[in-house]
């Protein structure tokens, strides 16, 4: 109870002593055998008054990376506090401005630490003396711009196949300004051909107006869709930049590229040595990895209670069917084959 | 081999489609007759190969050539008789690009350039998508492997879903004669390439050169379908077929109200072999077939006194191809799939409530109201469909008497029961689950997006088209053929 009391305190007392300031300075140093920059403000940043997160990041590679943070409401790193951003090549420490507050609402309470990863590796990047600060318009135009052209809503990922998410801009997504721009669009072409309505001496029906306004409210939709079919071109040059990889290569060689790790490899050296229309079972980890098997191991067939053969990737298999089974060809400690029997 | 798997379709569908339209082929333009020979050919090899192995014949790559060659010496023999092909050496000789303005020049090249880029992301990489993994392309690989897809084996993986994919993506495998899962998705981008130039098509045929290349170039900028597109998924070929399905049986009704009964006719045989051949690509389908039967024969009924018996006959005959086509499937396949979507539909074998929808989800107030607040995020706040849904809701709202008047009205209804079935499908059981994980919704949406679109085109494009002509179907109709040399 003592203990929490002086962390109020502090928590009060550095609070304050935040208050005063302009920006919060932020070290971010690597943290030993981690693919991650661990950040460390000097006060407890007041999410409330600081919303924008200014970085300050060098990086011999493009890539996406993740800003997590952990706040006194939540003190864990995850998914659901973080954004997802582009890393720029540059020579130089590149500014990178984060609105947080209206980009997430997680972005609440005192937060304590801050965390940087980029998705491709550490390697070549590094993270500078950054600030949270109180924003302005230039920080807010320059978050809002870097959030538009951010990869959410513009990669492909696994979900990709059952829905996309739209572009964000300010934490919305960006359907709702078109939206916004169309009801008003139609307000004031309604408005103008009204007034213009009301001018004429000679009127026809107030009625036949409504399909003038609806055609201007038309054109509206159809400039909108226009605008995001030109951004969606951007995420397609995204598409072509990753799958550039796979232009002149041979089908086996793609699926190594299609695949993570050693994956796929591994799979050749099951096609290798399992005969083509034998039975196996398989012990790979959920997810994608052990329906992939199955298909790429056909036309040797799945079975559950049959198999001559037991595929193992990286997921130790029960003591029952340890007991059945005995190593019999080896990829690498922890990918095997396992025939029945004991040798 | 590439070139083998597409060109045996291609083929058989000029046979095909020949046959369908007799000496009426002349009403359809030249891309119009390709795309749609293709989408009939391949629907016609899907069911050769079923029958082939449901009959347990091995499925080769001689086997099943020599099966299509002797339909299509049937089909050759009937056209000679007939004295009749779906492509002329005048129309052949006739083709030409004169008189597109740069504006259609660069619309054109937009297309293209999708069409191009959908092409080339389907093939350069391959199959990474997890159900063609689990469904579609490993049942590609017992055809080619095992030469059937009846094995008991396959038949965990087939399930009740219809087969057109499953054997479109066997025959390239086999075509090919290897297991390039590179190219196993050739199909997709090609029936999306028809369905663009379908689309141009029907909407050419009433509307100048410009506003239907604009439609077309937005009816090939869905984020969602040129994904889709790029996949071994059965979504775009299930889109495809119903969507110019649809559109074709709305051209029915249109000619119909415009008086052409005999163009009218033609019409509805196409649309009668493309529903179907849609019977074939997803389960989902026999829902949505079902909403145009309905339709178009309340169309019929309201408009019976004004049709004649020469209609009548086309009818029957649309009928007769309807059940050619989608016969096979519903005898020799699944017939108990028909029996579970209809009874599902009702709610009469509810499936088992899944494990993430909550206890304050299960009460029908709250259900209804989280189903609706999913249906508003997902049509219109998503990057799946950029503007189409708010376009649509313009349509309605702006142009509500072309919208509520024939022929438009039945299109409108299709469009309004499809959405409605997907909130009935989705109301309950285990694809309440699916809404709520966001898996099935914006796949299920999909098929009624070309819909749509052809919906807000003929809603609005008249009130565009300038001149006193331009504000009815029947005047556009009278323009557009007065101009139609060099479409």
């Amino acid at each position: 109870m003592r203990k929490y009391a002086i962390f109020l305190i502090g928590l009060l007392v550095a609070s304050s002593a935040a208050l005063a300031l302009d920006q919060i300075n932020i070290q971010f140093a690597p943290q030993p055998n981690t693919p991650y920059f661990v950040g460390q403000p000097e006060f407890n940043i007041d999410a409330e008054e600081f919303n924008t997160v200014i970085l300050k990041i060098k990086s011999t590679k493009s890539g996406t990376a993740r800003l997590f943070w952990a706040t006194n409401f939540d003190p864990q790193m995850n998914q659901p506090k973080s954004i997802w951003f582009f890393v720029d090549r540059s020579n130089d420490f590149k500014e990178y401005s984060f609105n947080l507050r209206s980009q997430n609402g997680y972005w609440a309470g005192y937060v304590g630490q801050l965390l940087v990863y980029p998705e491709n590796g550490p390697e070549g990047i590094e993270v500078g003396p950054s600030q949270a600060v109180v924003g302005n318009l230039g920080t807010n135009i320059s978050s809002g711009w870097r959030e538009f052209w951010g990869p959410s809503g513009r990669l492909v990922i696994g979900s990709t196949i059952n829905t996309m998410a739209s572009v964000n801009l300010f934490g919305r997504p960006i359907t709702v300004y078109l939206y916004w721009l169309i009801v008003l669009a139609g307000l004031g072409y309604g408005g103008y051909l009204t007034n213009k309505w009301l001018a004429k001496k000679t009127k026809e029906p107030f009625a036949s107006l409504w399909p003038q306004i609806g055609q201007g409210v038309v054109l509206t939709i159809l400039f909108g869709w226009c605008l995001l079919e030109a951004s969606n071109t951007f995420n397609l040059w995204q598409i072509v930049q990753q799958d550039a990889r796979f232009v002149g290569k041979q089908i086996e060689e793609k699926r190594v590229l299609a695949n993570t790790g050693d994956f796929y490899n591994f799979i050749l050296f099951c096609q290798k040595n399992i005969p083509a229309r034998a039975r196996f079972d398989q012990r790979i980890p959920p997810i994608y990895n052990d329906i992939k098997a199955i298909y790429y191991l056909y036309p040797r067939k799945l079975s559950t209670t049959e198999a001559e053969y037991l595929v193992v990737y990286d997921q130790q298999p029960e003591a029952n069917i340890l007991r059945k089974y005995s190593p019999w060809q080896t990829f690498r400690p922890g990918a095997l084959i396992l025939k029945r029997g004991k040798s | 081999m590439i070139i083998l798997v597409v060109a045996v379709p291609l083929l058989l569908g000029l046979l095909a489609l020949s046959a369908l339209l007799g000496g009426k082929a002349g009403e359809f333009s030249f891309a119009e007759k390709i795309a749609l020979s293709f989408m009939l050919g391949l629907g016609t090899l899907t069911i050769l190969m079923f029958i082939l192995g449901k009959f347990g014949i091995f499925l080769n790559l001689s086997n099943i050539l020599i099966v299509v060659a002797l339909l299509a010496l049937v089909l050759i023999v009937y056209l000679v008789q007939k004295r009749t092909f779906c492509l002329t050496v005048p129309e052949l000789k006739g083709l030409s690009l004169q008189g597109f303005s740069r504006l259609d020049w660069f619309l054109l090249a937009l297309i293209a350039l999708k069409v191009v880029f959908v092409l080339s992301f389907a093939l350069v990489k391959p199959v990474v998508d997890v159900d063609a993994f689990q469904f579609y392309s490993i049942v590609a690989k017992g055809v080619f492997f095992d030469g059937s897809f009846t094995l008991p084996y396959l038949q965990q993986f087939i399930g009740d879903k219809p087969l057109l994919p499953f054997l479109t993506q066997g025959w390239t495998l086999v075509g090919l004669g290897s297991d390039n899962d590179a190219l196993i998705k050739i199909f997709s981008p090609l029936l999306f390439t028809c369905w663009l130039a379908i689309f141009f098509s029907a909407l050419r045929r009433y509307y100048p050169r410009t506003p239907s290349l604009f439609f077309t170039f937005l009816a090939g900028t869905f984020p969602f379908i040129v994904y889709h597109a790029t996949t071994a998924y059965a979504d775009v070929p299930v889109t495809v077929y119903y969507g110019t399905a649809t559109i074709y049986l709305y051209l029915f009704m249109k000619e119909c109200v415009l008086g052409n009964r005999t163009k009218a006719g033609t019409l509805l045989l196409v649309a009668a072999s493309l529903l179907g051949i849609s019977i074939w690509t997803k389960k989902a389908i026999l829902v949505l077939a079902g909403i145009n039967v309905v339709v178009v024969a309340v169309f019929l009924l309201l408009n019976r006194l004004r049709l004649e018996r020469a209609l009548w006959r086309s009818i029957a005959g649309s009928g007769l191809i309807f059940i050619l086509f989608a016969g096979p499937w519903l005898v020799m396949g699944q017939f108990g799939t028909i029996v579970n979507v209809i009874t599902g539909l009702f709610g009469s074998t509810p499936g088992p409530v899944a494990a993430t929808t909550a206890a304050a989800v299960e009460q029908p107030g709250n259900k209804l109201e989280l189903i609706l607040t999913i249906f508003s995020r997902k049509l219109f706040l998503y990057a799946d469909w950029h503007l189409l849904w708010a376009l649509v809701v313009a349509s309605l709202v702006f142009f509500y008497r072309r919208v509520f008047s024939q022929p438009l009205v039945f299109l409108l209804a299709i469009v309004v029961l499809d959405l409605l079935s997907l909130f009935v499908q989705f109301g309950s059981g285990e694809t309440f689950r699916w809404l709520l994980d966001g898996t099935l919704f914006d796949r299920l949406a999909m098929n009624s997006v070309p819909v749509a679109l052809l919906l807000c085109a003929e809603a609005i494009l008249p009130g565009f088209i300038p001149g006193p002509k331009g504000n009815s179907p029947a005047a556009s109709s009278r323009v557009s053929r007065g101009n139609k040399k060099g479409s």
